[in-house]
């Protein structure tokens, strides 16, 4: 615990990200560049034809979707918890990234639902858990913005992300709860061709890269608007 | 190229790549122009006497 508070406070943090990030967005573009290779030259799948390619751009969506909303968890129970000074910033920061992948993870996934299954949409439980967490985002957001005390937003939108994060695990277990149109888990469970497995990590890694890339330079933002904030405040 | 010859669903694939590439394209230039955005507003602040 120590540590994060040593390393996040917000000058330090500046001064790290500021050696991470032209390593972090290398790698991203290096990622991308390799998924996307794999992705478009594996061979078509010899039930899904060539719409297997949607698989490792939707399947990286949705995870990166969850994986911020795991993210913006720790950071409220970090706020909440441990007032942890950068906590805050963190956290609002990830919530227009997540919004995003969730919302390419559910158009990606009706566009790809068309073809294999007759349709664009269901209501089934992962595609409508998935779709709450797109409202679940917007919430958040709408939250922050919507009380001007930066405190008491803060917490009231900590308190939203940790009410929230209750549906993480109905998303990840949907599919094993109740009868879902949605396929279930293939990745872990080994039912994923290797051919296949490959392209999808990689992406789903690529996502991930672009999603530290991009946060980083978000609250990296905030703290100089924070800066600029106080010396206006300072000059009045 | 394998993706070049693609089959019946070529148009479901090339939509989710574009579509995909838009939105990230679009969430990485947002980012970079307020970052940019933020830093010209604060050195302009603090070479204010």
């Amino acid at each position: 615990m120590q540590f994060l508070f040593r390393y996040a406070n917000p000058a330090q943090f500046m001064r790290l990200s500021d050696m991470l990030l032209p390593f972090l967005a290398a790698a991203t573009l290096l990622a991308f560049a390799v998924g996307l290779y794999l992705g478009l030259t594996v061979p078509p799948d010899y039930q899904q034809g060539d719409s297997v390619r949607i698989m490792f751009l939707h399947v990286p969506a949705a995870t990166a979707a969850t994986t911020v909303y795991g993210a913006i968890t720790i950071c409220s129970i970090l706020s909440l918890v441990w007032r942890h000074p950068l906590s805050d910033t963190a956290a609002r920061a990830a919530a227009p990234f997540g919004a995003l992948f969730t919302a390419l993870g559910l158009v990606t996934g009706a566009i790809w639902g068309k073809p294999m299954w007759g349709t664009y949409w269901v209501w089934d439980a992962r595609l409508t858990s998935f779709l709450l967490l797109l409202f679940i985002y917007f919430g958040y957001m709408a939250l922050w913005n919507a009380i001007e005390d930066e405190v008491k937003a803060a917490r009231a939108a900590a308190i939203l992300a940790l009410v929230g994060a209750v549906n993480i695990p109905i998303i990840k277990f949907s599919v094993d709860w109740w009868n879902t149109l949605h396929q279930g888990e293939s990745i872990i469970s080994g039912h994923l061709a290797p051919v296949f497995l490959a392209p999808l990590l990689v992406m789903m890694l690529a996502y991930l890269l672009l999603f530290a890339t991009l946060w980083t330079v978000r609250i990296r933002t905030a703290i100089l608007e924070r800066r600029a904030r106080s010396l206006m405040q300072g000059g009045i | 190229m394998d993706f070049l010859a693609a089959d019946q669903w070529a148009g479901y694939v090339a939509a989710v790549y574009g579509i995909s590439a838009v939105a990230l394209g679009a969430a990485i230039l947002v980012t970079l122009l307020a970052w940019r955005r933020a830093k010209a507003r604060l050195a302009a602040l603090e070479q204010r006497p």
